[in-house]
């Protein structure tokens, strides 16, 4: 009966240690990848909303998507998500050497990226459309110095 | 030394030619330096050119006309054999590699008003037409098809050299003046499209070309 139980609960702990194991490196970039991809589709939606005449419903959308993401961004280059071997990924080494100046970074993202969501969210569509260079210039300001140009 | 000077290829055609030859390299070189700004600009001057060469190859004089340069297969394989005829103006082979390379063109082009880059930030004027998943499958085409645009503009420029080097048949200067000494008087000369009508083409591409670098916008 004991080392029923003892085997019993050390097999349980082993389940829920295999359940609770951190994510590979390979599937922490891949899902910080799909996340940025979902980043870069909202932010387009707001570009070709604002090249025309705006659908207010699907300004909100959008901005509501990147407002989702951009508080997480720090949190998908955390020490464990650096490179590996045969996992391709644009994030430059910087990310975590000066980690202090990429946090910045993203905070700087999510900050514009909430001031898009109110003005989404008061219809202001103008304002909005006047966000974008400043939101816009976030991503560039960390593409720049944290992730590798494609090629 | 006797024979006769010819007008072989038009203004037009020499200055959509050479301007190409110094924006496609520039082209290259502002997209591989992230500029791009100028590669937009560079972009639409292409643009601009290859819309009045196509509407050239229709109403421009007898040597840029496309009806002037394309042969049949049989006349290719008669010219690659080292027979068929001499006729003025681009041979049976180079008239394909002509008509390649701008098809070719047209499509590093058209790729490149949808691309964008990763940010978003820097994206051709067409880009809002197509949805992000879209875009990005025409950027990596457009970076992609460079390589084939490359190597057959690498071939065209060792064919010229061939020709210059082995067949001491110098195709350059008639590119750059404009006209060819002939031993003799031709069959038919060459006939010239009058100035005024490269005008009138030129204008249309400008505005062919300027209302794509606005988005092609259905109203204004
Ligand atoms: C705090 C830094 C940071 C901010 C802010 C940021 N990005 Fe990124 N982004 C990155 C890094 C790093 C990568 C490379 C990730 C990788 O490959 O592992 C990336 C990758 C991307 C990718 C490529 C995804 C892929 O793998 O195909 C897109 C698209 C993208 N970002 C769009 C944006 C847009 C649009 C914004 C702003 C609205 C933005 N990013 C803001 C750091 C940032
Ligand atoms: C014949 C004309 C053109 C040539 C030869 C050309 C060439 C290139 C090349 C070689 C690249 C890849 C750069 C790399 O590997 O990083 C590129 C990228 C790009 N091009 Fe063009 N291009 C042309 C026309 C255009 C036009 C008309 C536009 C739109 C206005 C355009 C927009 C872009 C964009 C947005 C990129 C992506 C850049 C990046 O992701 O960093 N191109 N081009």
């Amino acid at each position: 009966m004991r080392t029923r139980l003892i085997i019993g609960s050390v097999a349980a702990g082993l389940a829920s240690v295999a359940m609770a194991q951190v994510p590979s490196v390979a599937e922490q970039v891949k899902a910080r990848q799909a996340g940025m991809k979902s980043v870069g589709a909202a932010f387009k939606g707001l570009r070709d909303e604002m090249s025309g005449t705006p659908d207010a419903a699907a300004v909100k959308r959008h901005a509501a998507v990147l407002a989702g993401h951009s508080s997480k961004v720090g949190g998908w280059f955390g020490a464990s998500a650096a490179s590996a071997p045969g996992v391709t990924t644009a994030a430059l080494p910087a990310i975590w050497t000066r980690n202090a100046d990429f946090r910045k970074a993203a905070s700087a993202f999510d900050v514009e990226a909430r001031k898009t969501l109110a003005l989404a969210n008061a219809g202001d569509m103008a304002g909005v459309g006047g966000q974008l260079r400043a939101l816009g210039g976030t991503c560039k300001g960390c593409h720049d110095d944290f992730k590798a140009k494609d090629d | 030394m006797a024979g006769v000077r010819i007008a072989l290829w038009d203004l037009p055609t020499r200055i959509v030619h050479w301007s190409l030859v110094v924006l496609i390299p520039f082209s290259w070189w502002s997209a591989e330096n992230h500029d791009l700004e100028r590669h937009r600009w560079s972009g639409y001057a292409i643009l601009g050119l290859l819309v009045f060469r196509l509407i050239w190859g229709f109403v421009g004089s007898s040597t840029s006309r496309f009806a002037s340069f394309l042969r049949g297969p049989r006349a290719v394989l008669a010219y690659a054999r080292g027979s068929g005829d001499k006729r003025l103006g681009h041979n049976p082979m180079g008239g394909w590699s002509v008509v390649a390379m701008l098809a070719l063109l047209v499509a590093q082009v058209g790729l490149g008003l949808f691309a964008s880059d990763d940010d978003g930030l820097e994206t051709g004027p067409l880009n809002h037409l197509v949805s992000y998943a879209t875009a990005e499958t025409l950027t990596e085409l457009h970076e992609l098809l460079f390589n084939v645009l490359a190597a057959l503009i690498a071939l065209h420029v060792a064919t010229v050299l061939f020709y210059l080097f082995v067949r001491r048949d110098n195709l350059i200067a008639p590119m750059l003046g404009g006209s060819k000494q002939l031993d003799a008087e031709p069959a038919a000369r060459p006939t010239m499209a009058r100035p005024l009508r490269a005008l009138a083409v030129a204008a249309v591409a400008f505005a062919i070309m300027a209302w794509i670098s606005k988005g092609a916008p259905l109203a204004w």
